[in-house]
């Protein structure tokens, strides 16, 4: 059935998805937000700048102060060169935006751009009605918005556009069994390789699916054998082209599923082509040499490349899905995370509120119709996406797309059971003898009374109306979340009693401090939080950043602010610290370095130092076993680096009625702080940010 | 080791085959969907959160007069549940899709068409029966889901006080 009137919801759809991100422009101002969008800023301004072949080969020197980083060959990509190309494109067409604005727009725009996707998928599910349903879900569905938000900058504002129509292509590749549209998706895939980290996850999602279908129909489909031969040798060359990837496709274990299945696929169809051609004894005998020399060759090829340590197992990260408490014992880096941690039964509705509720019927629906390529697909992607979405909160995102798709499947199938209630009630068709003989017949046999057309009326009437009532409460929960999700971290906006609103900007004050009192080739050590936005905003030079590839520089940080001052200042020698930025918010009762400093001694007690003293986490506790800053705070505490700088004249500052009270921790803090080695330069507005230089030998 | 042993190989491998190829026609969709069902319940709840935080099953707090624990649900924090907390509320995830499950079987009873291959409604009452019965369940179905939503905004409002 062919509707005009798709295109104008279509339209109407990708207006919603942008426009509807864009809150935080709104209230304040088109800001970059969170932390790791200002490592992609700055590498999309320095591609700029600087041209295509110089940021594949971009070594930086400004982070990671001794050592460096290949910045070329640890990223990925793709989000950078969509953005120059994007910026490219509008310049040549006369509109020339700024760098910032367009990569601020790049989240909302690709946003519309995965609602249109989720039509395709819907569609190839369901009938139109369902695409129709899936795309308005998807236009506005929290868990999606919280990562694509204008101004958001990351990875996945680009990455779930492309896994959408990835899962798009493929679905109608083995559908049609055309090779253009497997190329098409092997190329998609690459631009997903190119993108985001969890590309990983496709390539196991597809060969899952491969498997699935052969199993179900209980032999090779030549569609399906097509697809995936053409898909899976191209798909991994063209990912191997990043540089970030390298060999990893053939090496790790990661990938070792999408191989499995390929040979298990070309020896499938090897069987059933032979089988047609000879008789079944040589058919046996033949295989038989085959499998001699093939378990052979595997038996002695897989040890070998282990032994080799050719091939290596499953990394930390993505062990932690396989086994959930791995990262908790063994990486506390990754278990530090607040989006890495397992998620509760309330993300789930905040992320996805009613299709969260209905995803076990949607699943009903999908078992009960028709057996196709994309139900398989898509009962697949969403019982995956559930299992990692229940390991990592940051996994909803995964989930929430699966989830449009099936809830607009049920809500589509719904509407489409009360149109037809209606129609049925309102129908002028006059009751036949032979009917009315029927149903007495019926209601003798059974004793239930035959509905009549009012009681129809109404049925229909209660499903169209809960279908709205849900439709509604869905869309007033999406905006709701849309405002929570619209902050900027970096600009916090809190609203006064009396109406207006207060603004702390104190994290760009600082950095802008940093950038116009302090050398150009100044290092600044803060915790690893913070490293991207010093390095784009205040362009200095840091020690460690959000990129965590060095644990032992990451320990040595951490060992520098749990340790006594005499200690750290020895240290921040060793690698030419000039600047300390410590974030405290005890003035304004935020989450600051001191909420975070039992993680940052546990990065530090991993790494065992010889030439510092030994860091224990319970030192850190007083005898009782609390954790507290004030004169009841354990000694060793108080001595470290870290609350002297985050306290230093703290207690004669006046917070209300009395002096030096802590509002995140809710404790007072009455003991002067004395500092010989750092000496204090700026504190911001709100004591937000707090920056010292370390003194320099000949000084003392 | 001589060709003719491995024989003895692939012929097990076919026979394998076979079994495999009866069980694949034994296994029917609604025991998938069971499947589906059970981890989605299971995930919902928090398992994996328990697993690696070990919470408590309610708070410690009791109350002073009766000796009742007074918190079954972390207030005011989204990313800390306690473990009985997550089952009751996967329960009613499972109890507002039952309710669904509910309404869209009795609307095939009330059309006049044949329930789905999947139903879980007994054989006699497969071929539609047009009655006001399935009209009651239809609306009871929507009930459950209301209900379940209500519910769940309910335990959610604990957790975050800025809900409207």
């Amino acid at each position: 059935m062919f509707h005009k009137d798709r295109f104008v919801i279509l339209g109407l759809c990708f207006l919603l998805a942008f426009t509807v991100r864009l809150l935080s422009i709104v209230r304040y101002e088109s800001v970059i937000h969170e932390f790791d969008p200002f490592f992609a800023y700055r590498s999309v301004l320095y591609l700029m700048e600087r041209g295509l072949t110089q940021f594949l080969e971009w070594f930086d020197n400004r982070s990671w102060y001794p050592l460096g980083r290949i910045i070329g060959a640890t990223c990925f990509p793709g989000l950078m060169l969509t953005a120059g190309a994007l910026h490219k494109v509008l310049d040549i067409a006369g509109l020339p935006f700024r760098v910032r604005s367009v990569c601020v727009f790049v989240a909302p725009v690709f946003s519309g751009v995965t609602s249109l996707c989720a039509y395709g998928l819907g569609s190839e599910l369901g009938t139109q009605a369902s695409g129709v349903m899936a795309a308005v879900l998807v236009a506005v569905v929290p868990g999606y918005i919280q990562r694509s938000v204008a101004g958001s900058f990351d990875n996945e504002a680009v990455a779930i556009t492309a896994l959408l129509a990835v899962l798009l292509a493929v679905v109608k590749a083995v559908k049609g069994g055309s090779l253009l549209l497997t190329s098409v998706a092997a190329c998609l895939y690459f631009y997903m390789a190119s993108s985001w980290g969890a590309y990983v996850f496709i390539i196991n999602l597809v060969p899952l699916f491969a498997l699935t279908a052969m199993l179900a129909q209980g032999r090779l489909r030549q569609s399906l054998f097509r697809f995936y031969t053409l898909f899976y040798p191209m798909g991994i060359f063209l990912s191997m082209q990043i540089r970030f990837i390298g060999t990893q496709p053939v090496r790790t274990a990661e990938h070792m599923a999408a191989a499995g299945v390929f040979v298990l696929m070309l020896g499938v169809e090897a069987y059933t082509w032979l089988r047609r051609h000879l008789s079944a004894e040589r058919v046996r005998y033949l295989a038989a040499r085959v499998l001699l020399f093939a378990v052979g060759a595997a038996v002695c090829g897989l040890v070998g490349l282990m032994l080799c340590g050719a091939i290596s197992p499953w990394t930390g990260r993505f062990k932690t899905f396989l086994d959930p408490t791995y990262a908790k014992k063994h990486i506390p880096i990754i278990a530090s995370i607040s989006e890495h941690q397992p998620s509760t039964w309330a993300s789930f509705f905040l992320d996805t509120h009613l299709l969260a509720l209905v995803l076990p019927a949607a699943l009903y629906v999908l078992f009960t119709t028709k057996a196709s390529y994309a139900a398989t697909m898509l009962a697949l992607y969403c019982m995956c996406a559930v299992y990692f979405s229940g390991v990592m909160i940051r996994m909803v995102l995964i989930l929430a797309p699966a989830a449009c798709l099936l809830g607009g499947l049920l809500l589509a199938r719904l509407l489409d059971r009360s149109a037809l209630l209606l129609s049925l009630s309102l129908s002028k068709a006059e009751e036949t003898k032979k009917d009315k003989k029927d149903k007495r017949d019926k209601k003798e046999k059974e004793g239930d009374k035959p509905a009549s057309r009012p009681h129809l009326f109404l049925g229909s009437l209660v499903l169209v109306g809960f279908c709205a009532f849900i439709l509604f409460a869905f869309q007033k929960h999406a905006l709701w979340a849309s405002n929570i999700y619209s902050s900027p971290s970096v600009v916090q906006i809190a609203p006064m009693p009396d109406g207006g609103r207060m603004v702390l900007d104190d994290y760009r004050e600082a950095f802008a401090w940093l950038e116009y009192n302090t050398s150009p080739n100044a290092k600044v050590l803060s915790w690893w939080d913070y490293g991207y936005q010093l390095e784009q905003m205040a362009n200095r030079t840091v020690i460690v950043d959000n990129n965590t590839w060095n644990t032992t520089m990451l320990g040595r940080v951490g060992a520098m602010f749990a340790s006594d001052e005499e200690t750290a200042w020895r240290l921040a020698n060793e690698y030419d610290v000039d600047y300390v930025l410590v974030m405290f918010g005890g003035v304004i009762g935020q989450h600051d370095d001191i909420s975070k400093f039992l993680w940052i001694i546990r990065v530090a007690e991993e790494e065992h130092f010889p030439d510092i003293p030994e860091i224990r986490e319970g030192d850190f506790y007083n005898a009782k076993g609390d954790y507290r800053v004030d004169s009841a705070g354990s000694e060793r505490f108080r001595e470290s680096l870290m609350y002297k700088l985050s306290f230093h004249e703290f207690n004669d500052l006046p917070t209300g009625h009395v002096k030096g009270y802590d509002r995140t921790r809710n404790q007072m803090v009455t003991d002067p702080v004395t500092l010989t080695r750092f000496e204090p330069v700026y504190t911001s507005t709100h004591w937000l940010c707090r920056l010292y230089r370390v003194k320099r030998p000949e000084n003392m | 080791m001589p060709i003719t042993h491995l024989i003895v190989v692939v012929e097990f491998i076919e026979e394998v085959s076979g079994w495999g190829d009866r069980i694949r026609k034994k296994i029917k969709p609604v025991h998938i969907f069971a499947l589906c069902v059970l981890s989605y319940f299971l995930i919902t709840a928090g398992v994996i959160y328990n697993a690696i935080n070990h919470p408590p099953p309610r708070g410690f707090m009791r109350d002073e007069v009766t000796g009742q624990p007074k918190v079954i649900t972390v207030m005011n924090r989204l990313t800390a549940q306690y473990a009985a907390e997550g089952w009751v509320s996967a329960f009613y995830y499972i109890l507002a899709s039952a309710g669904i499950i509910l309404t869209l079987s009795a609307s095939y009873s009330i059309l006049g068409e044949a329930t789905p291959m999947m139903s879980l409604k007994a054989k006699r009452d497969r071929k539609g029966v047009r009655g006001v019965r399935s009209l009651i369940s239809m609306a009871m179905g929507v009930i459950m889901f209301l209900c379940s939503y209500a519910m769940i905004r309910g335990r959610f409002r604990e957790k975050m006080p800025s809900y409207y």
